[in-house]
């Protein structure tokens, strides 16, 4: 017997595996998909010419096998291998209620191809459900989680700046990647037109400088190539395989265990304890069960979600852990749009590197300046001179031959790029529920995913727009695209919620210490736990929850409470 | 995805291709051609490649590789409606040398090839067949290592981030992918 299960190796059961491995606990981690290895299934050494079909999946491959996936920024010919086949990995949606749900099928989960894009939460965020009435009560604040914030940050290496932004808390940085010549023009045009809006170095999980921790887990520093979404041999930005379960494993406290889909846990109503793990081995489907005396579920939302709904028996006809029939409610994406320009002068200045973050906005709305809605939006965004493909399309008239090579030779005009991430309110009419029919190739009901934007998104996506046309306008740009549709649900790639924090049992799933109500060995520190989306990317969020619930339920289990 | 969404906006800024247009009928088959194209068609895309990207101070299209690897693409990657696209794109083309220089095109000195393509990329530049072809010659380009590394320039490990450095009368664009 294991003295904890960690359901799920990727963002958050990475570091909830290292922080129990690390505590002396007996830690088996259980990842669904298949085995990968740092270094040996990376893509990142491909070089250009070496690339199959310009890096593009054949058509109807793509058509056939990932109508949804395929919609991803970060899929191509050479990160085919991270994301899942569709007709694989089926789940529903009403017919009007697309949601798109991105994601792979393998050790270390999204932590391998996310965009490391890294921002804390803060006191105004955690205040934000009690202020404005929608959703449930954060049970911790800003003070709570602060110093596991610094305690991920460090481990992980956070390249950034300290701007004293109190919506946008500071970390204890590595190196910003610093703004070009046309992001700093950009940035004191801003700061000019619209006092108290900030552009500042985009935050990122990167070793800009390589700390002797880091190294002694085999990363070194960033080589700047934005190569990232293959997998990087050099271990330069934080995922699961690069760092947190290296970082466990050399514990010799850590058993990882892969192609292994968690079914439901066994609970027992007389100790309230969850007693079991069920397990089908993904590739014979033969159950295992598996036990130990903690369970950490990391399984990322929707799946977390969806076993503790499997997870019902006659004590729990509900599912597990949803005596307040909230399990599965409040799902939240984030949301955008926004817009680009071309940016004038600056014609005697380059750049040279792949940067691997741009520039970031802090959130402004209702924060220093008001918004016709509730809770705000903060952009992503950067400024780069027009390469050989965009000199191709936007360069000048059409033409071929000598012309064309040479129009596409030196860099041409700058252009600047906003894109918005907008919060989500809390609503509990966006939820997953378990399909009454319809399972999937383990024979586990399908999740299916009811999610719509409400009235405070769209308000909030026209100004997202306006504001982002506005302030390439205002900084002399001219904006030569600007959306006015936003992203549908999940395809943020930020889907959180559905086993929410909160002070009430009969409002919320997990308590302040991410135990789910009346379960105390049983811990749900993914993206499930957000009671509240933010603007800011969450993955922080994630770990800096797994860090400090791995602590005190290392603490319980000594102290005998669970 | 909506091209604003997220990270993906500057490369779908720069790139202006975005992901490449599922075609309709994808119940189709795996498409399962034939195994090369007749001679003529070759030669034809060949010669048209290497007018869209011709020799100048540094190799042309033909030079870095590039009809054969559009070949394998119309193999391999493109669906059958896309392949036709291009095919009768080439075909078109073709049919414009004969027609305004009485020759192939192929057959044409590279002097006349560039007046009869200029004149066609004009009048064509909206056709999804042409459009897609010229895409995809200076997509293979500059993904060559001829097209990267000759014209422009790249480095797999740049190894450091410089933000700001003058533009001299050497500096060139960068080659490779998302660019």
């Amino acid at each position: 017997m294991f003295d904890a299960i960690v359901i799920g190796s990727g963002m958050s059961g990475g570091i909830a595996a290292k922080e129990l491995s690390e505590r002396g606990l007996k830690t088996l981690v259980l990842e669904r998909g298949r085995k990968l290895e740092h270094g040996a299934s990376y893509t990142d050494s491909v070089l250009p010419w070496e690339l199959s079909n310009a890096n593009m999946i054949p058509e109807e491959e793509l058509a056939r096998d990932y109508p949804i996936q395929g919609r991803s920024y970060a899929m191509n010919a050479a990160t085919q291998q991270y994301w899942v086949k569709d007709p694989e990995h089926p789940y529903s949606t009403p017919e009007d209620k697309p949601f798109g749900w991105f994601r792979g099928n393998h050790l270390g989960g999204r932590s391998i191809m996310w965009g490391r894009q890294t921002y804390r939460l803060s006191e105004m965020d955690f205040e934000a459900n009690k202020k404005d009435g929608h959703g449930s009560d954060w049970p911790i604040r800003y003070a709570d989680i602060a110093p596991w914030y610094d305690h991920v940050e460090r481990f992980i290496g956070v390249s950034g700046s300290k701007e004293g932004l109190p919506q946008l808390p500071d970390g204890d940085f590595l190196p910003p990647f610093a703004l070009n010549d046309a992001e700093k023009d950009f940035a004191g045009k801003v700061a000019d037109k619209f006092p108290g809006r900030r552009v500042i170095p985009g935050r990122c999980a990167h070793l800009s400088e390589a700390r002797p921790h880091h190294e002694e887990l085999g990363r070194s520093q960033c080589q700047v190539r934005s190569l990232c979404e293959r997998g990087c041999t050099f271990g330069a930005y934080h995922s699961s395989l690069s760092s947190s379960l290296p970082a466990a494993m050399r514990t010799g406290n850590c058993t990882i265990v892969t192609d292994a889909v968690v079914h439901s846990l066994i609970h027992d109503p007389k100790s309230g304890k969850v007693t079991g793990v069920r397990v089908i081995d993904s590739n014979t489907k033969k159950t295992k069960t598996y036990q130990a005396k903690l369970v950490f579920l990391c399984a990322s939302t929707i799946p977390t979600t969806q076993i503790l709904l499997n997870s019902k028996s006659e004590a729990n006809p509900q599912g597990l852990g949803n005596s307040s029939d909230m399990l599965g409610r409040n799902l939240m994406d984030h949301f955008g749009a926004g817009a680009a320009g071309l940016y004038p002068g600056l014609e005697n200045s380059f750049y040279r590197g792949r940067r691997p973050t741009g520039f970031y906005i802090p959130r402004f709305r209702n924060v220093t300046e008001s918004g016709e809605f509730l809770r705000g939006f903060g952009f992503q965004g950067g400024a780069a001179r027009a390469g050989w493909g965009t000199k191709s399309k936007l360069g000048g008239p059409s033409t071929v031959g000598a012309e064309l090579k040479e129009r596409l030779r030196s860099p041409g005009s700058w252009l600047v790029y906003l894109s918005g991430f907008g919060e989500m309110l809390p609503n509990r009419d966006n939820r997953i529920t378990l399909h009454p029919t319809k399972t999937d190739q383990w024979g586990i009901p399908q999740a299916h995913i009811e999610c719509v934007h409400g009235e405070n998104e769209l308000k909030m996506g026209k100004q997202m727009i306006a504001d982002a046309k506005a302030m390439i306008e205002g900084a002399g740009g001219r904006v030569v695209m600007g959306g006015s549709k936003l992203t549908i649900p999940g395809d943020a790639i930020h889907e959180m919620g559905t086993a929410c924090m909160g002070n009430d049992p009969a409002t919320s799933v997990l308590n302040k210490y991410n135990q789910v109500h009346g379960i105390p060995n049983l811990f749900v520190t993914d993206g499930a736990a957000m009671a509240s989306g933010g603007c800011q990317n969450p993955s922080l969020t994630y770990m800096a929850l797994s860090a400090r619930a791995a602590h005190h339920a290392a603490e319980f289990l000594k102290a005998g409470k669970i | 995805m909506d091209q604003f969404s997220r990270r993906g906006v500057l490369r779908n800024i720069m790139l202006l291709a975005g992901v490449a247009a599922i075609p309709h009928g994808a119940a189709h088959a795996l498409f399962d051609g034939p195994a090369s194209l007749p001679p003529a068609t070759i030669s034809l895309l060949s010669a048209v490649a290497d007018t869209i990207i011709p020799t100048t101070d540094t190799p042309g299209a033909a030079e870095a590789g590039v009809p054969d690897r559009l070949q394998k693409m119309l193999a391999n990657w493109a669906a059958p409606k896309r392949r036709d696209e291009i095919l009768g794109a080439l075909q078109k083309i073709d049919g414009a040398a004969r027609t305004e220089a009485g020759s192939t095109f192929a057959a044409l000195s590279p002097a006349d090839r560039l007046k009869t393509l200029k004149t066609f990329d004009t009048a064509h530049s909206g056709d999804p067949g042409y459009s897609k072809l010229k895409e995809l010659v200076i997509q293979l380009y500059y993904l060559s290592e001829a097209g990267a590394t000759v014209e422009l320039r790249y480095e797999h490990n740049p190894g450091a981030w410089e933000p700001s450095i003058p533009v001299t009368a050497e500096t060139r664009n960068y080659g490779g992918p998302g660019l």
